[in-house]
């Protein structure tokens, strides 16, 4: 093999050639690494710059919350002494209210005890049998001891005695039994030996058909004289009523007031 | 082309051989030194960084750190590149010496000898220089 000076000088330009890319190379294997590393080493740190940004921003709002809560915490005893005060208003309001329930109750009680009397007076009121003065004056011109009787019932109604159940005065009151058999004894039509409590279908004989001065008595225990007047002076149309003792006092009663369970004869002269 | 041809030739190189491990060197020398800065300022980024950031200074300490490492180890691939030219350098001396042993050899059995070690030589040189 054998070189002229040409080849040897083209051969030499060849090795320079080599020579450069090499370096070339050496910078490419070194620059490339090193800007990848770079590029990841600048990425890394802002993510963890971004981290930091958030994590400054959450530790100021977990201070803050701190700071509410240390607020909170200073004003907990204040509260639980509101608290206290407020349950001992409530406590307070509770009997209160346990008072005005019981009042309620109480004038409930009171206020349907009111109505059913109101219901009683209405009832009455509805089967109200008022007799002519000028009839009872012309029914009792005869002088028969039913028209005395009449008159005193009457009169007696004006006195308002109170209906007291087992009573048997003027004074204390009666049930309608006991003022039939008051009235009875008072114009001798019973005798005085029986005791108050009797009942005048215990001592009394039934009748089919009322006549003045008879006794009807009703499921309800009522005992009522029974009385068949002219409904004005001088007319012809006739009412039928009773009277006696009802826990509305002495009432005069239309007949059929309530129901009938019989009549008694009450032995007049 | 004569003995004196390719001596010269192969000090010629020889000579850029030499050059281009000087050339890395500076190479090497600039990587090792970038490599050192760069951990040098993962180890001083306390005294830069805000004394507020509680995570930075840690991460910039790590990050930078393992960064002067790589940059640092990248300066090994230059050397093995000098230690290679420094393995074609000794071939290059080896040949040249021979070839100047040659000139105080009888003639005949010097142009017999020379024709055998200039293939020898470009043998070498196609392998090593031009590859």
């Amino acid at each position: 093999m054998d070189f002229s000076e040409e080849q040897l000088e083209s051969l030499s330009k060849k090795i320079e050639e080599r020579e450069r890319l090499s370096r070339h190379r050496a910078w490419l294997l070194t620059g490339i690494p090193i800007i990848f590393a770079a590029l990841f080493l600048a990425y890394t740190i802002w993510q963890i710059a971004q981290a930091q940004t958030k994590l400054d921003s959450t530790t100021n709002q977990l201070a803050a919350v701190e700071q509410d809560y240390i607020a909170l915490q200073a004003e907990v005893p204040q509260a639980q002494v509101a608290l206290a005060a407020a349950q001992t208003e409530v406590s307070k309001a509770n009997s209160s209210l346990a008072t005005a329930t019981a009042q309620l109750a109480t004038a409930t009680a009171q206020i349907g005890e009111a109505m059913s009397e109101l219901n009683r007076v209405q009832a009455f009121a509805e089967f109200g049998c008022r007799i002519d003065e000028a009839v009872l004056k012309e029914y009792s011109s005869n002088f028969t001891l039913q028209a005395e009787v009449l008159l005193y019932l009457q009169e007696i109604q004006y006195r308002d005695i109170p209906w007291n159940p087992g009573g048997f005065s003027e004074g204390e009151g009666f049930d309608s039994p006991n003022f039939a058999l008051f009235v009875l004894q008072r114009f001798n039509l019973a005798s005085l030996d029986i005791l108050p409590g009797t009942r005048p279908w215990e001592f009394l004989p039934a009748a089919s058909a009322p006549e003045n001065g008879d006794i009807i008595y009703y499921e309800s225990g009522y005992a009522m004289f029974y009385y068949k007047l002219p409904v004005e002076y001088g007319g012809t149309e006739t009412q039928e009523c009773v009277i006696g003792m009802t826990p509305l006092r002495i009432r005069s009663l239309e007949i059929d007031f309530a129901n009938q369970v019989g009549i008694l004869k009450v032995p007049y002269p | 082309m004569d003995a004196f041809t390719s001596e010269n030739f192969l000090d010629q190189l020889i000579h850029n051989q030499r050059r281009a491990i000087r050339y890395y060197i500076f190479f090497v020398v600039g990587l090792v030194i970038l490599g050192v800065l760069v951990i040098a300022l993962a180890f001083l980024s306390p005294a830069w960084l805000p004394p507020s950031t509680s995570i930075l200074p840690d991460v910039f300490k790590g990050l930078f750190g393992v960064g002067g490492s790589f940059v640092l180890s990248l300066s090994g691939l230059q050397i093995k590149d000098i230690l290679n030219r420094k393995e074609k350098i000794q071939g290059f001396e080896t040949l040249k010496r021979q070839l100047r042993d040659l000139k105080e050899s009888p003639k005949a059995e010097r142009v017999r000898a020379q024709k055998r070690i200039e293939e020898l030589m470009w043998k070498y040189i196609e392998r090593t220089a031009l590859s």
